[in-house]
């Protein structure tokens, strides 16, 4: 692509959606407003909810520990603010769950203590040389720090996901994950010192042979910003590897991992495949600045930068502290009428709606984006326009996997490759007919996992039962071979006691054949002391050998190598006279014919 | 979000309306040269087809309002009305729209579920079961039908006159092309907007001249010009308006590109070799069964199994 240096393809489908980052991104940045009451969720988009450490009534300081991540993939909360906790409540979530929250009361007197953060100075910089990998990445799971980009993926996991393979290029995307947001341009121009810094720390965390910060072609400011930054730097630090600027053309979804990697290396990930396969890692932007500040200050991550868009009469970007509740956000970016708008967390595209005003802003939600309450458009059939196939970034067929889905063929939707839609919601936009399709993707998606979570727990426990009948005729069979072998050996003995016979001739002897018999493990128990019975005839000896249970099949063979057979079983018991090898093996009996 | 939806793509509906719209030309164009009977078949068409919907929707325990205000069943009525022989009963075209609404749509599961498009069902229904009465396009003059320049020569070419004799005769009916032109402006007006988009009008109408001029080449005397074909009969209105309809056209770029070549060399075999002087329901029937599998062989729909 001609103009755009280091962008080696294009990806399909997208869509120009100019003219919406206007109204937000000269505007300074605003806040933090303090609410009355923080709702500090304890939950993440991914991995275990964390553990409160904090219990109602304790007083909390700035930056204190308040819940520890529950487990790897997990992500710690700290107080954003001193405050007092209030306890423990259920709060509304994107995407409509509840979960369990820490209210915190701030203390009204800290509101001066919430100047914003003061950027990296050049001694906190030097100190990077001194810091260990081990303990920067201890301190960044320390921080509580998650994707900032939308996905909230903890930041400390990716990272170490990422060493243990090998990182061979390292992406900062600072390309906005929706058109509308504004919010990364906004913290390169306020913070492009630490944005360099923590694309340092992370380069030297994962030990990337490449350095790439990607921006869009429209944001001009930001792109300046980093250069000085990066100009700086270069100077205070000429041996370090230098760090790209990648300018890619603004194309809704750009800022979408797969399709930035498709920009820069050409490579369209499978649905399966993550970045790090690649050698690939991404990271946010303003993950990248939260982890200079976390690895070299050991400052947690307690607010980040929130676009506000949509009807209200002052959109812009907001400092905003976890856990703010929405409605405070909205009030002070002049919502007029609460009642009018609609709410979405997130941009415009891919937004989810939140009915709660009271749900709390997290860590990981870049935007909120304000509609007006207008009656959703009719739905209508689709009428195969098309106009979905062209914008869809994956290639997919978005009517044909709706159709599939709605006809619950889900092997069908399998094959379409329904887990390669990253729900951009552009079919959605584009949709003449106004289909949810995005929703019902979503929902299939969620129905297949369901489905297969159902088929696995339904295989492990037919595999649970299988193999305990299994073990059970197994050891009956063992069984079963150990009896007729001992009875065997018991009437063997008997025989051989009154007199050496001739076993090579003794075709007609009723003793031998009741061994060979036996030597299979179809004689019936016989009560100590009796008789064998007298088996005279070939029909006799096969319906005693069928008598038995286990699967006896060389002696059972009836016909003109029956004598040769009872010979040869015979001497197979006399010559394995110990416990426990009752029964030739079959290459034995295979050899004997 | 009032900038993004100021540029999200415009609803069927409104699509709809604006298709309805730029029939307008054409019709008025068939009126100059065929008379205000046409108005008569076109708004009867059209009213009987909104009537139809109605009652079957209320039938189907459906609601009935958004299918009758999005413009789609109108537009139905309209392209079927615009085909009537001006001089035939208005009973004629009120049987043909019912077929066209109830064996159209209605029995796939309406709007969106048909698999033919419900206008060219009711007018191959008209051609197959009034065929003298869809032959009156001008007033009878001295007991003889009045014929279009399309069933003039076809009547003339089976009857073993060549073109240079029956075009010196009188009672040849002379070029009308002002239908095909006001069509041709709306079609061309659709295309600039994005609602219909170029891939299968510009194929159809190239495959069909290609098709006519081979014919044309190896023997003029037997065959009407390419040029007289295009300005002829529904060709272009079919080709922008017709085998334009979503429902029923393939999806895929290259499967729209198949699917209009397909109707331009059908039409052209049709009108040569078929038993009616015009063939452009049979042949856009015909396309319009083979759509999706248009689709699976120009795109498959799954990058996996392919």
């Amino acid at each position: 692509m001609t103009g755009f240096p280091g962008v080696v393809a294009d990806f399909p489908g997208g869509m120009r959606l100019p003219g919406l980052r206007e109204a937000t991104a000269d505007i300074p940045v605003r806040g933090p407003c303090l609410p009355t009451r923080l709702a500090l969720p304890l939950d993440g988009q991914v991995g275990l909810e964390a553990m409160a450490l904090v219990c109602a009534g304790e007083q909390v300081q700035r930056g204190q520990l308040i819940a520890r991540a529950g487990g790897y993939m997990g992500a710690s909360v700290h107080a954003p603010v001193a405050g007092i906790v209030e306890g423990f409540a259920q709060v509304t979530r994107p995407g409509g769950r509840r979960a369990q929250a820490i209210m915190l009361l701030p203390d009204p007197e800290q509101r001066d203590a919430l100047a914003a953060p003061i950027a990296l100075t050049a001694a906190e910089r030097s100190v990077r040389h001194g810091i260990a990998t081990e303990t920067m990445m201890a301190r960044i799971a320390e921080a509580g720090l998650v994707g900032q980009g939308g996905a909230g993926f903890p930041t400390a996991v990716k990272l170490s996901e990422g060493s243990a393979s090998a990182v061979r290029v390292l992406v900062v995307n600072a390309v906005e994950c929706e058109p509308g947001l504004t919010c990364d341009q906004r913290l390169i121009r306020d913070y492009a010192g630490d944005v360099v810094l923590g694309v340092q720390v992370l380069a030297q965390i994962t030990g990337a042979e490449r350095c790439v910060v990607a921006l869009e072609d429209d944001m001009p400011a930001a792109r300046h910003a980093l250069e000085t930054a990066l100009q700086v730097f270069a100077t205070v630090d000429p041996q370090r590897a230098p760090i790209e600027l990648l300018v890619v053309p603004s194309r809704y979804p750009s800022g979408a991992e797969r399709q930035l990697i498709q920009r820069l290396t050409g490579v369209e990930l499978k649905p399966d495949e993550l970045p790090i396969h690649h050698g690939v890692v991404v990271q946010n932007v303003a993950t990248a600045r939260a982890v200079a500040r976390a690895a070299l200050i050991q400052e947690p991550l307690t607010e980040r930068y929130v676009t506000v868009l949509g009807e209200v009469a002052q959109p812009g970007n907001f400092r905003v502290l976890n856990g703010t509740p929405a409605r405070v956000l909205l009030e002070a970016a002049g919502c007029a009428d609460l009642s009018a708008v609609r709410l979405r967390f997130g941009g415009p595209l891919t937004g989810q709606y939140v009915e709660d005003l009271e749900a709390p802003l997290d860590k990981r939600t870049a935007a909120l984006t304000v509609e007006a309450r207008i009656p959703a458009a009719t739905e209508r059939a689709c009428i195969r326009c098309g106009a979905c196939l062209p914008v869809c970034p994956s290639r997919l067929h978005p009517p044909a996997l709706d159709e599939r889905l709605r006809n619950r063929e889900f092997d069908v939707a399998l094959d379409f490759d329904l887990f390669a839609c990253i729900e951009c919601g552009l079919c959605d936009y584009v949709c003449p007919s106004r289909i949810p399709l995005v929703a019902h993707f979503r929902a299939g998606k969620r129905a297949i996992e369901r489905q297969h979570r159902l088929q696995q727990e339904a295989d492990r426990y037919r595999a649970m039962v299988a193999s305990r009948a299994g073990h059970d005729a197994r050891r009956e069979a063992l069984a079963d071979a150990r009896r007729a072998a001992r009875r065997a050996r018991r009437s063997a003995d008997r025989l051989a006691a009154p007199g050496q016979t001739d076993i090579s001739t003794a075709g007609g002897d009723a003793g031998f054949a009741s061994a060979a018999a036996a030597e299979v493990g179809a004689a019936k128990p016989r009560p100590a002391g009796e008789k064998p019975p007298v088996l005279d005839s070939p029909g006799a000896l096969r319906t005693a050998s069928y008598a038995g249970p286990s699967a006896g099949a060389q002696a059972a063979a009836p016909g003109d190598g029956l004598q040769a057979d009872i010979a040869a079983a015979v001497a197979r018991v006399r010559a394995r006279r110990r416990p426990g090898a009752g029964r030739p093996k079959a290459s034995d009996a295979e050899d004997d014919r | 979000m009032t900038a993004l939806n100021l540029s999200r793509p415009i609803g069927v509906s409104a699509q709809m309306w604006r298709v309805n719209a730029a029939l307008l030309p054409g019709i008025f164009a068939l009126c100059f040269c065929f008379g205000p009977r046409v108005l008569l078949h076109v708004l009867v068409a059209s009213m009987t087809a909104v009537s139809i919907e109605a009652v079957v929707m209320r039938l189907r325990g459906l609601p009935h309002a958004p299918p009758l205000r999005d413009g789609s069943v109108v537009l139905m009525g309209l392209i079927l009305g615009c085909g009537v022989a001006p001089y035939a009963s208005p009973l004629v075209t009120i049987s043909a729209t019912g077929v066209a609404v109830l064996v159209g749509k209605h029995v796939y599961g309406g709007l969106g579920n048909n698999l033919f498009n419900p206008a060219m069902v009711g007018y191959a229904f008209m051609l197959v079961c009034f065929p003298l009465e869809s032959s009156q396009w001008r007033p009878a003059v001295d007991g003889v039908t009045g014929a279009t320049v399309l069933a003039f020569s076809h009547t003339q070419f089976s009857l073993g006159y060549l073109r240079a004799e029956f075009m010196q005769a009188p009672a040849w009916p002379g070029m009308t092309p002002w239908p095909a032109l006001g069509f041709a402006l709306g079609g061309l007006g659709l295309v600039a907007l994005r609602i219909v988009r170029w891939r299968i009008p510009v194929s159809m109408l190239l495959a069909f001249v290609v098709t006519s001029l081979v014919f044309f080449s190896m023997d003029p005397s037997t065959h009407l010009s390419p040029l007289t074909h295009l300005m002829s009969g529904s060709l272009v209105m079919a080709a922008f308006f017709v085998a334009t309809d979503p429902v029923t056209s393939p999806v895929t770029p290259r499967g729209q590109l198949l699917f209009g070549a397909g109707i331009g060399v059908l039409v052209c075999l049709l009108r040569m070799y078929g038993a009616y002087p015009d063939g452009v329901a049979f042949a856009v029937l015909m396309m319009n069964c083979s759509a999706a599998w248009l689709d699976g062989v120009a795109q498959p729909y799954s990058r996996r199994i392919s």
